[in-house]
């Protein structure tokens, strides 16, 4: 037998090969994540913003990245391309090009004076080959031959491309060489050929933005105003070349009009590529708001052909976008941009279907192209080095049931490697591959890794002088554009205890990380100060940094100067940076007497709940018990399979009944499996690591869960006379009496009872038009005569979905939009009216059979909701962490969730998902033990009566009374004391305010820090005495 | 007038195989805005399309107004073929006469031709011809464009002329075919029986002359007998790839004219050839300026098949005189490389004053650059 080796080959370090790096290397596993560019990120650390929350890429992202530097089973291997693939699942051996920087890795410091220096050119990939315009204002490439990748680049490390140094072609220059002080120039480093030995293969390779100037007509590289919208984006961005004005590359003047091109490279089988990318409407819904936001005036157009909002939260956006933002959507493809000789002006030509019909010209200052996902310039590598499987266009092929694996056993892909797809989703696939991976490589875990070393901890004192750091961070421009940070800086070095201080670019970035240890160590400090922005993102980061060096983590303290002073404040800028000088010295004050914290190592219970037992559910609990936990699985149903059961044939033509016996067969079979059918989980205990329950009368504990419950069909009484006639039906009732009904003619109205205007349903159910174009296809099929009509408002059938809609497009199915203001109508006799905007008139039809698309709408999850304290969207799904990064992960720790009660969504979504909700709960149970949270609640005994307030107040259970005998002189009393469960205690402090003698304290906020705080900022007296009080 | 869309329009879906040509359509709208015609009038291909599919028939108004010069086609994300679709459409109704030009003359002619003549066209030309060449050469209907279009201008007879002059200056004495007309606008109008009447004769021309190579000078000729008649082991070859390939044994006056040059439909969007038309004038020593649309963006010159010659033609007609003296002013040459646009364009040319004051030259290639080329070669 193959003797397994516990390390895994991670290929892109992309968004995608992050997260599935993080959750291998969160159980043991130790991972060598190789990206072929010289720092890691990929596409996303190049965004703005993302949609739907639009939150900041980096201010997300960059927490992310550095966890991956700093951890300790990562390996990074930046700049190194794999070259081949050999040896089995299980046991591989990987060769890869560690290529040349040039750039000697131990010495660089990242300080950016080579680049500063060097006096070459060359064009600027991480800018998308936007320009900068020289003396003369022609344009010129704008990135050095040496450079940092970007300012928060991980690792921060310069490199030469040397098809362009001067030196390295022509040995003249070397004028970096010259200019850099740590000596870490080195032009004789050659590329090496490095093999690595490992058990599994994540492919997370990612794609390229369509290359635009493959198609004549939309004169990309010709006319200096027609960018695309990864350029746009560079333009919108704080840290891009014009840092974050919009400007148009032609004159440098803001644009006042500006128009979106969708489906550019997408949707277009005249260039071989039917794809849908999935993700170009929403990236340019989003960049047409944050114009408006730059710039209300400006006037945006986004020319569609269906609007692709099916994502959670994005039908909702593109509402707004609309709305609030008055984004103009026009429904049409322009067929011609001319260019306006005298300003550049772009003139579009476009026939507009509303208002007085015809074809238009519209004058733009900017025109956008929406270019699509194009996984091809991997096509070679993923073909001839790892000999898998791929699609014509490029995209690896999987198995619509095990969307994670490849034809290559032990070789796992996730993100747009196997199809186009946005963040959410691809964070979510990568987790499934790592938990593929982790239960390939179960029996080798912790072998490939080292411990971790923490130095000697640095012994602190409440007695001792306090010497304080302080980093005031930029935060790019979002802090440094209202606030002075050199100046809070310099203040914060007047008082006594601030013994170093300085104003980072950003204090997360992976250097300002190194610095401050440094500091740490030359100064001596003992308490650190960082006024930067939310501790909910990165107060978790400094205090590994802390760590790192052997200063306890809670002798820290983060101000938030971006959402408290300089986001809120951005127009009272004096006022911004006298309130950025309060915080800061409030937070000294506290600072100095703060006292080390120690987190307490707790048992947990290695085995799982999974709740639900559909295809997600199912799954979840497989691949949890396949790596070795054992798992509980409750349905509430007599029978497994969920609503997977109620659906004969998939649009793949997979039948639901099929797929779930092959899940059922494999659960029964398990015997780490414990499933209970007809049951329901009640009187719930307990939190992270050590819940209790009880499940049919038997009691059942647990250290994690996934909450996988489903959705069901909508109902749609009311709705165009449903449940009035026999002959108006659902999608649903039409795949159950299949057989039985022979229509013909067919209308299907689609978004019945979803995309609504008020809640719950105002979202897109996502996978309803694919179900509908199934269920015409089938028809078709059957009876090539029968007429089948889909009325629709857009068509949503995203990446290969799109196939389908050609194929019953091609089988003479018809569709016709219909707008919100003038929908389909349901006449009593049961004709079909409906206002095609497309000729401008009313047709009437005469269905046999009126087929309506109704949404999911998730089981009733009100109860679970309650009982696990997790909240729930205003769509009633159950609402994740992060929309955007953690679509798996409940704020709630040691809670996930999968399937369609996260949100509609294909049967392999819910796959991929779930597989990716085990491998947290994998990670967590993995190590055996919890660390408690250091700041928590501390009940003196002493004062405490046991009044059992407390215990009612605590939103997590973490407090218990306990009957506690008390000796005395002379007789022995029992008493009631509430005690503190230091696994489960968040330190919220609601305990404390409701304690009636004030027997509880709040670790690291005890009351006299925060007097003093309070104190420090309401007096504002620069004397005030802020030396700690021993 | 009532209000249209206040009064439902029954649908009732026919089993129409045509349709089968449409059906990828999304509704993207880019025909519409991209038809030559929609400059000029309220056509509109995608709603024909979409009310197609509904199941509506279309009128001869609308079969008879497309042009069918493929720039729809070029561009359709879908690959949608308009042009074919509305050939197969026409196929299926008697179209009006009153919708051909000239009083439908030339479909009378061709019909004429097709069915109540033996043999084919007769030409004669001053120069040498070898009834056993390999290579043989047809001028198309050009000396009956003389005879029924009358222009005072332009002499048809002059292309064949013209390439047979060129033909002989490099040094091929050719095989001079009287075929019938090639059929181009009976298979567009959709009359296919006719069109095979002729495609068979023909043929039967062509094989029996034993020929390996024929030369065509109208670009509706080369894409018929290329892309139509199928003629295995007989290589086509328009008039702008022979100058092309025999360009070395070519010398050039030097010359200050300037030229610039219209893509026809069935030369460039049919066929693909582009670039032969350009070498060749570039290699006579005259400057060539583009037009502002060329290429695949060549706009038509107006009018197809003889099908409705009216006010929204000329319209067209003017725009590409307009675009033509853009590129070269009143002086310069626009050179095309098919007969019909040479007559097209040169007819709207003789309207003067108060149509229009442009006074540029239009020239069929091969006459223009046998012009420009040394007599005594």
């Amino acid at each position: 037998m193959i003797e397994k080796i516990g390390s895994v080959a991670v290929i892109g370090g992309g968004i995608a090969g992050i997260q599935a790096s993080l959750d291998l290397a969160n159980q043991g596993f130790l991972v060598h994540l190789i990206e072929r560019n010289p720092s890691i990120g990929g596409r996303m650390v190049q965004l703005d913003k993302t949609f739907p929350t639009l939150d900041c890429a980096m201010c997300i992202l960059g927490p992310k990245l550095v966890d991956v530097q700093r951890h300790p089973n990562i390996k990074l291997l930046t700049y190194c391309e794999p070259s081949s693939l050999s040896g089995s699942i299980g046991n591989f051996s990987l060769k890869y090009i560690k290529k040349a920087r040039y750039v000697d890795a131990l010495k660089c410091t990242g300080c950016g004076v080579c680049e500063e220096k060097c006096p070459y050119w060359i064009h600027d990939d991480f800018n998308a080959g936007l320009t900068r315009k020289d003396k003369r204002g022609r344009d010129k490439p704008a990135r050095k031959v040496i450079s940092i990748p970007f300012p928060q680049a991980v690792p921060k490390l310069a490199y030469i491309q040397a098809e362009t140094c001067r030196y390295i072609q022509k040995g003249k220059c070397g004028i970096c060489q010259k200019n850099c002080d740590p000596g870490a120039i080195d032009y004789n480093q050659k590329d090496e050929e490095i093999e690595i030995q490992i058990g599994a293969v994540i492919v997370a390779t990612g794609f390229d933005p369509f290359s635009a100037e493959k198609i004549s007509s939309l004169h990309f590289g010709e006319f200096p105003n027609v960018v695309t919208t990864l350029q746009f984006e560079r333009l919108l961005n704080a840290s891009g070349p014009t840092e974050g004005e919009v400007i148009r590359p032609s004159d440098q003047r803001n644009p006042k009009k500006i128009a979106f091109l969708q489906c550019v490279g997408s949707r277009n089988p005249s260039i071989d590529r039917n794809y849908c990318s999935a993700a170009c409407c929403m990236f340019a819904i989003k960049e047409a708001i944050m114009a408006k936001e730059h710039d209300p005036s400006v006037e945006v157009y986004v020319f569609y052909i269906d609007i692709r909002a099916f994502g959670k939260g994005f039908e909702e956006f593109y509402q707004r976008a609309i709305k609030e933002f008055k984004i103009n959507f026009i429904k049409s493809r322009v067929s011609e941009i001319r260019e306006n000789p005298k300003n550049n002006n772009l003139i579009l030509k476009y026939e507009d279907f509303e208002g007085i019909q015809g074809v238009t010209s519209e004058e733009m200052d900017m025109v956008i192209l929406s270019t699509g996902l194009d996984p091809s310039s991997h096509r070679d590598f993923l073909e001839n080095c790892l000999n898998l499987n791929l699609d014509q266009y490029g995209f690896v092929i999987t198995d619509p049931l095990k969307p994670l694996e490849t034809n290559r056993p032990g070789v796992y892909v996730c993100g747009v490697s196997s199809g186009p797809k946005d963040i959410p989703d691809t964070v979510a696939q990568a987790s499934g591959a790592a938990a593929k991976a982790a239960i390939l490589l179960k029996d080798v875990r912790n072998t490939q890794i080292e411990e971790i070393k923490l130095p000697r901890p640095i012994k602190v004192n409440l007695t001792d002088e306090s010497r304080i750091g302080v980093l005031i961070c930029h935060c790019g421009h979002n802090i440094a554009s209202v606030i002075d940070c050199k100046e809070v800086a310099e203040y914060a070095k007047t008082f006594p205890n601030v013994v170093y201080a300085s104003d980072p670019m950003y204090a997360c970035a992976a250097d300002t990380q190194e610095v401050l240890k440094e500091a740490i160590k030359e100064h001596k400090l003992n308490r650190i100060i960082v006024a930067s922005c939310t501790p909910r993102t990165h107060a978790p980061l400094f205090r590994s940094t802390l760590k790192e060096v052997g200063l306890n983590e809670f002798l820290f303290d983060l101000v938030n100067l971006r959402e408290h002073v300089s986001w809120v404040h951005s127009h009272e800028r004096e006022d911004a940076n006298e309130k950025a000088k309060d915080l800061v010295r409030g937070a000294i004050a506290r600072t100095c007497r703060l006292e080390p914290l120690l987190k307490e190592k707790i048992p947990l219970i290695q085995k799982a709940l999974v709740i639900g037992g559909g295809c997600a559910g199912m799954t979840s609990a497989l691949d949890i018990s396949k790596a070795g936990y054992p798992v509980y699985l409750i349905e509430k149903e007599d029978q497994l399979g969920g609503e997977l059961l109620k659906i004969p044939v998939l649009h793949n033509g997979m039948k639901g009944i099929e797929i779930v016996e092959e899940l059922k067969k494999k659960v029964l079979n398990d015997p780490n499996i414990t499933l209970f059918t007809g049951a329901e989980l009640a009187d719930l205990s307990g939190s992270v690591g050590n819940f209790k329950g009880i499940v049919n009368g038997q009691k059942i504990e647990f250290g994690g869960v996934i909450l996988a419950t489903g959705a069901e069909s909508f109902i749609p009484s009311g709705y165009y006379n449903y449940g009035k006639k026999s002959n108006i039906i659902t999608q649903k009732e039409l795949e159950e009496n299949f057989d039985e009904l022979d229509p013909k003619t067919v209308v299907m109205i689609q978004c019945v009872g979803s995309r609504e205007s008020e809640p719950p349903r105002t979202y897109c159910s996502r996978i309803c038009c694919t179900g509908a174009i199934k269920n015409s296809i089938r028809l078709k099929e059957r009876n090539p005569d029968v007429n089948v009509f889909i009325l629709y408002k857009d068509i949503r059938t995203y990446g290969d979905l799109e196939d389908y809609y050609l194929k019953t497009r091609q089988l003479g199915t018809i569709f016709i939009r219909y707008t919100d203001e003038r929908k389909p109508e349901v006449k009593i006799k049961g004709t079909v009216e409906i206002f095609d905007e497309m000729l401008g008139r009313t047709l009437r039809i005469n269905p046999d059979l009126i087929v309506l698309s109704v949404p999911l709408v998730p089981k009733p999850n009100e109860k679970l909701s309650q009982m696990f304290k997790v909240p729930r969207g205003s769509d009633q799904f159950f609402l994740e962490a992060h929309i955007k990064l953690r679509p798996i992960d409940f704020a709630t720790d040691g809670i996930f969730l999968a399937g369609t009660g996260h949100y509609p969504k294909f049967t392999s979504e819910s796959i991929y998902q779930a597989s990716g909700a085990a491998v947290r709960v994998m990670a967590l149970l993995a190590p055996g033990y919890l660390l408690s949270e250091g700041a928590i609640a501390e009940i003196d005994q002493d004062i405490c009566r046991g009044c059992g307030r407390c215990e009612e107040i605590c939103p997590y259970k973490a407090i218990e009374l306990e009957v506690k005998a008390i000796e005395l002189e002379t007789e022995t009393i029992k008493t009631v004391k509430a005690y503190v469960n230091p696994g489960v205690c968040k330190g919220c402090g609601s305990c404390l305010v409701t304690c009636p003698v004030t027997a509880i304290t709040v670790k690291h906020f005890p009351d006299k820090t925060i007097e003093a705080q309070v104190e420090s900022i309401l007096l504002k007296t620069e004397q005030l005495d802020i030396k700690q009080t021993p | 007038m009532i209000k249209s869309d206040t009064i439902p329009t029954k649908v009732e879906i026919s089993s129409n195989t045509t349709l089968s040509i449409i059906r990828d359509c999304f509704q993207c709208g880019l025909c519409t805005s991209i038809c030559p015609l929609r400059k000029v009038s309220k056509y509109n291909p995608r709603g024909i399309i979409h009310s197609s599919l509904l199941g509506h028939s279309l009128g001869n108004d609308d079969l008879t107004t497309c042009l069918t010069c493929s720039q729809c086609f070029e561009e359709c994300p879908q690959e949608i073929d308009f042009p074919a679709f509305i050939r197969e459409s026409r196929s299926k109704i008697v179209l009006n006469e009153e919708n051909f030009a000239h009083n439908n003359i030339f479909n009378l002619l061709q019909i004429f031709m097709a069915e109540m003549t033996e043999s084919g066209m007769k030409f004669s030309f001053e120069g040498e011809i070898n009834s056993e060449s390999s290579i043989a050469y047809f001028p198309g209907c050009v000396d009956l464009f003389d005879q029924f279009l009358n222009l005072k201008t332009v002499k048809f007879h002059q292309i064949g002329q013209s390439a047979m002059n060129l033909i002989n200056k490099v040094g091929i004495k050719p095989n001079l075919l009287s075929l019938k007309c090639c059929g181009h606008d009976a298979y567009w109008t959709g009359d296919t029986e006719l069109f095979e009447k002729i495609r068979k004769y023909n043929e039967q021309i062509i094989r029996k002359a034993g020929i390996s190579t024929l030369l065509v000078s109208c670009a509706e000729c080369y894409y018929t007998f290329e892309e139509l008649y199928k003629l295995e082991g007989i290589k086509i070859q328009h008039i702008s790839q022979f100058i092309d390939q025999h360009q070395s044994k070519l010398e050039f006056k030097e010359n200050l004219t300037k030229v610039t040059y219209h893509d026809p439909c069935r030369l460039g969007r049919f066929m693909k050839e582009y670039e032969s038309s350009r070498n060749v004038l570039k290699n006579t020593g005259a400057s060539l300026i583009e037009l502002a649309n060329n290429r695949k963006n060549a706009i038509c010159c107006g009018v197809s098949s003889w099908l409705r010659c009216d006010d929204q033609s000329r319209a067209i007609m003017l725009r590409k005189l307009e675009e033509a003296t853009q590129a070269v002013g009143n002086d310069g040459n626009l050179v095309v490389g098919c007969n019909k646009c040479y007559a097209h364009l040169n007819c709207v040319l003789e309207d003067k004053k108060p149509q229009h004051e442009y006074q540029l030259k239009v020239k069929e290639l091969g006459i223009f650059v046998d012009e420009l080329s040394n007599k005594n070669n």
